[in-house]
């Protein structure tokens, strides 16, 4: 009985298997169906193309088919040779139906997985690129490769290289190694090359060359690719060692092929004032000149040309007004230096070479003695009535030219006239000399009193001067209205000779006013004999006063006796 | 049963049932995950059937099914007869097929695919029919030890109730006639063993209401208290109707074991071939 029932179980068991057979042969022993990409080791006997016992899914067999991606690992490349990538199963979880997705971008997906972990981090402008803007089947460099491996070109994520020029256009059309368009770009842009050093580069930029369009040194190459014509920057300039290879010499060489010996590339107007030699230009600076600063001359913001320099007055105003036609013709440098403008060099041995040579008194004054500051209307107005204008309003010059070069010219007349019949004809130096005004030299006896005696030792003052019109600097007239005596002389006698027919040299004589010429025998009516020849004068000619003032009295007297004698007491007589 | 192998059992009861509660409440968000999902899932690496807990549960479970098999070994091998009681090893037999199948769902993280599916749904299978096998383990009278009487036995058995309750108990044997004809109503024309299976439930509670009710009705009887009574005249009627049912309920169970062995041999089967299969596919330790 237990033999039956034990056969009959059996029985059952082959009998339910036989009934499960159909599903068994197409059932699997996997846990679910594999995705697409493996749908085709589906089924039992594939298990171990991928397992391996003690060692569940075992890398090496996956590698053994996705030999691209062995030869990356191998070359440690890619996101698969980094560490903690080593088992396959961890990403690619498969069993888990044909849809199910083979590849795990982590929870944020595929747009946020971390590109650095292939080795090639995406930064700058790689940053926000969708995949397929980069894994595209014509960035891929051995597609033939790939294709041979059985990878779809439209999905696979291997195949670029890291070489920039595998996914961009050369824009500089070769100009440059393939392989080096990170020493000038970063990832950040195209354009500016920020990662470019020009310093590196033969020609460093300094200065204003910093901020100078790149284009602007480098021209554009004209080239065709793809049938279309492309332009790009030219980054060899040729000749690039002076600086006239690329600017124009504004000196027009004058000054040498050595720009940076004045200027840097700071500024063409920033020169380095230091170093630079003016007597490298056409305008030697001396003197004055030297201790100036540059502004004063090359004015800032009017550049440093200067149309026309070879005449002082083309920079400095002609300080008096063309009044010296010499030095229009001959340059102010006949009188003056770049040191100063005062003193000028003009000599004494200048000024005797002049129209006026100086002598006497002349010699001794100063300049400014005759070459006064004179106030300009009245300059035009005496002499000079076309001037040159000034540049800049002024009032007053120094007075360079006059009118004429008669003493009279400067010092005018201090006889007012008086004395211009002698003028006529020698001039004041008629009577004065150059070496002093004092010194005068005039002929007396011309005049109709030649001075002899007491007179000629008197100075012309004793007698010319009138003292309530003259004054020490003022004119000098001469108020000599006669040649009688007493045209200057008081009559001391008030006029007792007056109906007398006598003058005063009837008596008196130049010698002396008491070297007397009179003889009381002859020109008298009372002739002295006798006792009267003993007699003091002044016993017959007393002294008396006549409105308030003293005199001796000379006539008339009584010419009797008694007039003088009646006085004295009997027996005297 | 004797105190520690109950205790022991029931600490093993609770053992496991702890042991499936924490995985499954640890596992809720995991399991509840849909399938094409759960790769994505932070516990994917440890509650698949593969990872660390998963494959861990998948090896606990499936050596309770293989010790399991130790009451068949006991059962059939008389040497191993002296091994501790049958029934507290069918009862250490029942514990393996409730834990084991249990920690074996949470090992296939409720995925059931492929061949294994076959192993796994004869596992539910012969699980669930070991609930009606301890049912039917029930209806057939058997000794304290577990131990299967025969019928003559039973009757032997019943005969000697009866008078016990007739000669102790001063039952009228009118009354327990009628006991009789309580326990055994309905069974008098013949059925079909599938109509018996299912109202075999239903048909042993009706017994059991009849007897309440009579019991009501029974006075006070002298001598033996009446639970006493109560619980022998029950016996007594159940083992009466046992005996009029006994042939259905040996069809019954032998059926039972017709339905259960194949599949539990199924199932082995294929739990072998599938741990076969881990082992060769690099799943084998831990």
């Amino acid at each position: 009985m237990r033999r039956a029932r034990g056969s009959l179980v059996v029985a059952i068991c082959l009998g339910a298997l036989g009934l499960l057979l159909p599903a068994l042969s197409r059932a699997q022993l996997s846990p679910g169906e594999l995705s697409r990409a493996h749908a085709e080791l589906e089924g039992s006997g594939n298990c171990l193309s991928c397992h391996q016992a003690q060692r569940g899914v075992d890398p090496p067999l996956c590698l053994s088919c996705h030999e691209s991606l062995a030869k990356r690992i191998e070359s440690e490349l890619g996101l698969h040779a980094q560490a903690g990538y080593e088992r396959c199963e961890r990403c690619h979880i498969e069993h888990h139906g044909r849809d199910f997705d083979l590849i795990w971008w982590g929870e944020e997906g595929r747009d946020s997985f971390d590109h650095g972990l292939t080795g090639f981090a995406l930064e700058g402008a790689h940053a926000g690129k969708q995949c397929a803007e980069c894994h595209r089947p014509e960035s891929i460099v051995d597609r033939t490769a790939l294709e041979a491996a059985g990878k779809d070109l439209e999905t696979t994520f291997l195949g670029l290289d890291r070489a920039c020029l595998s996914c961009h256009r050369d824009e500089h059309l070769g100009q440059v190694a393939a392989d080096s368009c990170a020493s000038c770009h970063d990832f950040g842009a195209w354009n500016p090359a920020s990662a470019f050093d020009h310093a590196q580069a033969d020609f460093a930029l300094t200065g204003l060359h910093q901020s100078v369009a790149c284009a602007g040194c480098h021209g554009a190459i004209q080239a065709e690719r793809d049938g279309e014509p492309v332009s790009t920057m030219r980054f060899e300039v040729g000749a690039f060692g002076r600086c006239s290879d690329c600017h124009r010499d504004p000196h027009d060489g004058r000054l040498g092929p050595s720009c940076e010996s004045c200027h840097s590339t700071a500024g063409w107007s920033r020169f380095d004032r230091g170093a630079f030699d003016h007597g490298d230009t056409r305008f030697l600076l001396t003197g004055a000149h030297l201790r100036v600063s540059c502004d004063l001359c090359h004015a800032p913001g009017t550049g440093f040309r200067i149309e026309s320099f070879e005449r002082c007055v083309d920079c400095h105003e002609d300080e008096h007004l063309g009044q010296l036609s010499r030095a229009a013709a001959e340059g102010c440098t006949w009188c003056h230096t770049t040191d100063t403008f005062t003193p000028a060099t003009f000599t004494l041995d200048d000024h005797q070479r002049s129209s006026y040579p100086l002598a006497g008194a002349h010699l001794a004054i100063p300049c400014i003695a005759c070459h006064q500051e004179i106030d300009l209307g009245e300059l035009r107005s005496s002499h000079f009535a076309t001037l040159g204008s000034p540049g800049k309003p002024r009032v007053s010059t120094r007075q360079f030219r006059f009118g004429g070069t008669a003493c009279e010219d400067c010092h005018g007349d201090p006889h007012l006239g008086e004395l211009d019949r002698w003028r006529e004809d020698g001039g004041c130096e008629a009577c004065h000399e150059l070496a002093s005004w004092r010194s005068v030299s005039f002929d007396h006896d011309l005049t109709e009193l030649p001075l002899r005696g007491r007179h000629a030792a008197l100075r012309c003052a004793d007698c010319h001067l009138d003292e309530s019109a003259a004054s020490a600097s003022g004119p000098m007239p001469l108020t000599v209205a006669s040649a009688e005596c007493a045209s200057c002389h008081e009559d001391p006698h008030l006029d007792q000779f007056a109906d007398a027919g006598a003058s005063c040299a009837t008596c008196h004589q130049e010698e002396g006013w008491t070297d007397l010429l009179f003889d009381h025998d002859r020109d008298a009516r009372f002739a002295l004999e006798g006792a009267h020849l003993k007699l003091d004068c002044g016993a017959c000619h007393p002294v008396e006063t006549r409105a308030g003032q003293a005199f001796i009295r000379y006539r008339p007297l009584a010419y009797t006796c008694e007039a003088c004698h009646a006085t004295y007491p009997p027996g005297q007589r | 049963m004797n105190c520690p192998f109950k205790s022991g059992l029931i600490v093993l009861y609770l053992a496991a049932f702890s042991a499936v509660a924490y995985f499954s409440i640890a596992g809720y968000s995991y399991y509840r995950t849909p399938l094409e999902e759960r790769p994505r899932h932070e516990d994917f690496w440890e509650l698949k059937p593969g990872g660390s807990t998963g494959h861990a549960l998948g090896v606990a479970g499936s050596s309770l099914m293989v010790i399991m098999l130790v009451y068949s070994v006991r059962k059939r091998v008389p040497r191993l007869r002296g091994l501790g009681q049958l029934k507290q090893w069918l009862n250490f037999h029942i514990f393996c097929g409730i834990a084991g199948p249990l920690l074996v769902i949470l090992h296939s993280s409720f995925k059931v695919q492929g061949l294994v599916a076959l192993s796994f749904w004869s596992m539910i299978i012969v699980a669930m029919s070991g609930f009606l096998g301890r049912y039917l383990y029930q209806q057939v009278p058997r000794r304290r030890s577990g131990d299967e009487l025969t019928l003559t036995e039973t009757q032997e058995l019943s005969t000697v109730l009866g008078r016990r309750l007739v000669d102790e108990f001063g039952l009228d044997p009118e009354r327990l006639e009628e006991v009789e004809r309580l326990a055994t109503s309905g069974l008098e024309q013949r059925r079909g063993l599938a109509r018996v299976l299912l109202t075999l439930p239903w048909q042993g509670l009706a017994v059991r209401l009849r007897l309440l009710r009579f019991f009501r009705r029974l006075g006070p009887l002298p001598g033996k208290p009446l639970r006493e009574l109560k619980r022998t005249l029950a016996r007594r009627a159940i083992l009466e109707r046992r005996i009029r049912m006994w042939s259905d309920l040996q069809r019954l169970f032998y059926y039972w074991h017709l339905f259960h062995k194949p599949f539990a041999v199924i199932m082995y089967l294929f739990m072998v071939l599938h741990i076969g299969v881990a082992i060769a596919t690099g799943y084998g330790g831990f």
